[in-house]
Order: C-alpha cells, then structure tokens, then sequence
C-alpha cells in the first residue's frame, strides 16, 4: 500500500468515530498547551534576565556583603576597597552606598533608594547610564541629586513629579529623631530598562560623600563595584577578591548570574515541563484505550483487508497512522492553546501578583511540542496497531 | 486444462474449548484452470477451513498445497498476502464490504493494496462495477445497496487484481433464491468468459447443480465426487 493510500484509509477510519477521535485529540491538546506554555514562561523568565544581564559589562563584578541583594547583614568598608583596588588586572573598583529614605519630591513621599557614588568610577562600570536632562551628579556635589527616570516620573503619571532645579526631601529615622536633608534635582536620567542588581531608574543617586554624611556611614560602604581589564581575567579576580575579602562576602561577576538564572530556568523548565509532560502521558494511555476498543470493533474489517492481500506491515501502519494524525493534530493544537495560555497566564500574574512575565515562544518549543505530541501518539497506537496487525484473517473474519 | 490447485494430505487441526478439533481429515484435490466447482456438505464437514487454506488465509496443520505448483508452505506470510492479493478474490457469504466506504472504494480496496495509482484504480473499479451491472450505482455504500447489489459488489472486488481463482464462501447464504440464482448466473458469465477458476463452497443443492464438478465433503474428508453429464 502505498503511504498516501495508507494515511488516506486512517483519515477516513478517523472519521467514522469522531467523538472518540477528538476526546483524544483534546487530551493531547491540554498536554501540549500545558508544555508549551510552561516552556514559553520559563523561557521568557530567562530571555528577561539575559536581557538585564547585557546591559551589564562581561567585565563587571559585584562584591556585596553576605547575601545576594541590598542591606545584608555587616557591611564592607573603604579599607575593603583598598585591599580590592590593590588586586592585579583590577582596572576599577568604586564604592557604592544603597541604602533607602523616605523621600519626598512634589508633595509625593515614598521610600526610595538613594545610591552614594563616585560618578566618574561608576559611570565605568555602569555604561548605560545616559543624562536626559541637566547633568550627572560630580564628585564634590554635596546637595545635589540626579534622579532615574521612574523617580522623575512615576510609571502610571502622565507628567513628571521633578524636573531639574526641583527640590526633594529626604528624612531619615536615627536615634536621635527623624534627619531631614534637602537636595537640589541636578538632572534626569533616560530609562535604562534594568541593570546588575539595582536598575539605575529606580534610585536617586547623590555623591559617595553626602551619602556617607546623610545616612551616617563612617567609612562604611554596601557595595563594591568592580571591573576587570578583560573577560580572561574575570575568573581570576573574582577568585582573588574571595581570597582577600574571605567567607563573608558575595562576589558576583554577570557570567555567574548569567550562568546561575540559567541553571534555575533550566530546572524550572525540566520541573515544569516534566509536570505538564505527566498530561500527555495520560492522554497517551487515553488513546492506548481507545483505539485498543477500535481495533476490536474493525476486527471484521481486518480480517476482510488481510482477505483482500493487506499485509501486516499494512494494518500496523494504518493504525499508527490514526495514532500518529492524532498526536501531530492534538499538539499543534496544543501548541496554538498554549500560546495563548501563555499570555493568559502572564495577564493573570501581572493582574495578581503583580509579576511582569512575558512568555517567549520559539520555533524550537513548538516543534518539541509537536514532535513530542506525535511521539506520544504513535507509542501510545503502538500496541493497538500491533495486535491489529497480528489478528488471524480466519478468525478475524469470523468476528461478529 | 492445466492444474491449477493441488492440495495432498491436507490436515487442519484446531483447539475448540481445549479440544483438539480435527476440521480436515486428509483432503488430496485437483483443480484445472478455468473449473466451475463446488464444494458440498453439512456445516462443520470442513467446507470453509478448505477454502480458507486454498485462498492462502490459513495454513495445513500437515500436507502441502500448490498454486500453480508452487508449495504454499514454502511461502512467508508476506508472500502469501501478495498472492491473496494479486491471484485470489474472495466472496464472502456476509458480503464482508466495508460500510463507510462506498462500491467503489471497496472494489478499489484490492487495488490500493497493490500499490495501484488512484486514476487508474478508479478506471479499473468503475470497469468491474459496470461489468457486474451496478455502473449506476458505484457511489452508494453497502448499507443502501441490496443484498444482491451488495454481492455483485463484492464480486467486483474479488475481481479487482484479476485473480486467476474466485473463491465463495456461501455466496448465496444470504440473499434469496432468485437473486442467488442471479448471482451465481454471473459468475458462472465471467467464469466462460474470463477463464477464471471459481470454487463456490455451499450447501444449497440448487447452486451447486450449476457447476461442472461437485465435491462432496463429510467431517473433513472428500467422500464423493460427481461431474455434470456424468
């Protein structure tokens, strides 16, 4: 029989039983829009990161005290940084002071993040920084402040709240009451869209020197930001800040972010899709079952195909082929629902959660989807199709 | 003639409820090129196991058969579905028509088993449905056919590869007795004008005394022959 013929009498054995063949088609379906959907977050997860992570040198090193992120417990100090300064193929390390205030700038008080800097050493290893209006901030400035774009205006204001010359207030809780400062907006920053850690359009940043005076840091410091004279070096100098620094810090170069988001988006996926992959098996074993029934009832009709010459080699792959149309059918269906499953998901997280996803659908996951669908399918026709194949004409015929 | 059919010592057994059942008892034949034959006896004389085992459908527990003196023993399961395919048609007593598919698409069954090209089996069919007088009819299924018109379907399809061998299990079993008469008129047509081998098994007197030759067949073995003018 030749392979057109063959796949033309499945289509048409489909059919004959609609009802049975869309049940199984919708198994399938829900697994693969559960695989694609779950791929298609993670992946997104990871493509949003890997996004942030460019914005960042290959060169650049973050050194944070104790856990990953602002304010861990125990701080570095300016005596790190010269022990840090002093490592070969260290091209520039500057300091950084994070720490958060209430702030208010146009009759508008929130809690900000207010970054202590040495703008021309930061500007080297922050390269997207770009001034949208007045200037950055100067190293011997004391009441100056330059705002990220979201402090200026706030996303959902339809106008910004500060301009340069704008006044902004800061207050600070101390032992001693609440410190009041007052800064002069010496410019805007354009919008970065993200950054290592810290995106610079979330922060005001001042200068290392007031903003050791306003939060009363001494000589101490929340970060040290790093770079490395080249890529090759990055290793080294992550190992030799660790060795000079010990246990309690975190050095973090963006290769090891990079590496780390991945690993975790990996697993999640395996995780999540291994989850949604358990669908399709039920719908497997949902078409093992239904298409065994199928074989019984056309046990005459084999028998009369095998009268008129069919070989077995005919009946498996006609059967197979109904299995294979439902997999291939079903997953692209699957792959189309969990498109927008997707969306529908991302919608419900931002919409909830707040959580921004953007699901990130690749070629390469809807061919898995359907190629998986399709494996599922003819494994699952597999048995079915071989008992057809191997059923006595005689008897067969018999069949009543 | 030349002998186109040779069974020798042909013996089938089968389990039935745990019980051997011997449904073939050492059946030796001869069949010429071109015969119009019946096969008689009560049910369970052996009359369709012999036929299942002539039309390559089953194989002898022992003896050997030989289509054109080719031992079919010899033969994997693949050779003897391409001989079912291409030298025998069969006829079945239900017909045995596939319902969704409409009079032609089953005669073209034989023909897509082939790996015959779909203009030239659709030529073919229409051919054979006109041959056996349901030229009009070719787009209906079996279920809005007669029982008659269901048959000559059928026939149609057994004549799909042109077999040299026509096998008929019962073939009138199921329709009554003018239009078996009928049925059988027609092969008996495309048996003189064709040459084609036709072994009709029933156990209705009235067909058989169409044929030429009659074998008569009582648990599993030929007990008596009789040929027409004889």
């Amino acid at each position: 029989m030749r392979t057109l013929d063959t796949l033309f009498y499945a289509l048409d054995g489909v059919r004959e039983r609609k009802f049975r063949f869309a049940l199984n088609i919708i198994g399938i379906l829900i697994g693969g829009a559960a695989i694609t959907s779950l791929l298609a977050i993670t992946q997104g997860v990871n493509r949003d990161i890997s996004e942030q992570m460019e914005l960042l040198g290959p060169t650049t090193i973050a050194i944070t005290p104790g856990g990953f992120g602002i304010g861990g417990k125990g701080l570095l100090t300016m005596r790190d940084l010269e022990r840090v300064r002093r490592i070969p193929h260290v091209a520039v390390a500057t300091p950084i002071i994070d720490r958060a205030a209430t702030v208010t700038i146009g009759g508008r008080t929130g809690v900000v993040s207010i970054v202590g800097i040495i703008p021309e050493e930061y500007l080297r290893v922050i390269r997207n920084i770009e001034v949208a209006e007045g200037r950055f901030i100067r190293r011997s400035d004391m009441a100056a402040a330059v705002l990220g774009s979201n402090i200026a205006q706030p996303p959902g204001e339809e106008e910004p709240i500060a301009e340069v010359g704008s006044r902004i207030i800061t207050m600070i809780k101390t032992e001693e009451g609440v410190k009041k400062a007052t800064f002069r907006v010496a410019g805007i920053l354009e919008e970065t869209g993200g950054a290592f850690i810290v995106s610079p359009d979330d922060v005001i940043y001042i200068s290392l020197r007031s903003a050791q005076q306003l939060f009363d840091m001494g000589n101490e410091i929340n970060r040290i930001a790093v770079e490395a004279d080249s890529m090759e070096k990055v290793e080294y100098v992550v190992d030799a800040i660790e060795e000079e620094l010990g246990e309690g810090v975190l050095v973090i170069s963006a290769g090891f972010v990079r590496e780390t988001v991945g690993r975790i988006t990996t697993s999640l996926q395996v995780l999540l899709g291994g989850v949604a992959a358990i669908s399709l098996i039920v719908a497997g074993i949902g078409i093992v079952n239904t298409m065994t029934i199928s074989v019984m009832e056309r046990t005459r009709e084999i028998g009369i195909l095998k009268a008129v010459g069919a070989k077995n080699r005919d009946i498996l792959l006609i059967f197979l082929s109904e299995a294979l149309i439902t997999g291939v059918l079903g997953g692209a269906l699957g792959v189309l629902s969990g498109i927008f499953l997707g969306q529908a998901i991302s919608a419900i997280a931002q919409f909830s959660f707040t959580i921004v996803l953007s699901p990130y659908i690749t070629p390469s996951i809807c061919l898995i989807v359907v190629l998986f669908s399709a494996v599922t399918g003819v494994l699952s026709g597999l048995y079915p199709a071989w008992r057809a194949s191997n059923l006595n004409p005689v008897e067969a015929l018999r069949y009543e | 003639m030349t002998e186109i059919i040779r069974g020798e010592g042909l013996v089938k057994e089968y389990a039935q409820g745990g019980r051997p059942v011997r449904a073939l008892d050492g059946v030796d034949l001869t069949v010429e090129g071109g015969e119009f034959l019946a096969i008689m006896g009560p049910s369970g004389s052996g009359k369709s196991t012999l036929l299942h085992i002539i039309g390559a459908l089953d194989r002898p527990t022992e003896g050997r058969l030989l289509i054109r003196g080719v031992d079919l023993s010899e033969l994997s399961d693949v050779d003897l579905a391409e001989l079912r395919n291409r030298e025998i048609g069969f006829v079945f007593q239900f017909f045995n028509l596939i319902p969704r598919m409409d009079a032609l698409r089953n005669v073209e069954l034989p023909l897509a088993i082939a790996g015959v090209p779909r203009e030239e089996r659709r030529r073919r069919a229409m051919e054979l449905l006109k041959l056996v007088g349901l030229g009009d009819r070719v787009t209906h299924r079996p279920g809005e056919l007669s029982g008659g018109e269901q048959q000559r379907v059928a026939i149609a399809r057994a004549l799909a590869n042109d077999p040299s061998i026509i096998l008929c299990d019962e073939p009138t079993g199921n329709l009554d007795s003018k239009t078996g008469e009928e049925v059988i008129g027609l092969m008996k047509e495309l048996n003189q004008e064709s040459g084609k081998t036709f072994i009709i098994v029933t156990h209705d007197p009235t067909v058989a005394q169409m044929t030429e030759r009659i074998l008569y067949l009582h648990d599993g073995r030929i007990v008596g022959e009789k040929r027409r003018g004889l």
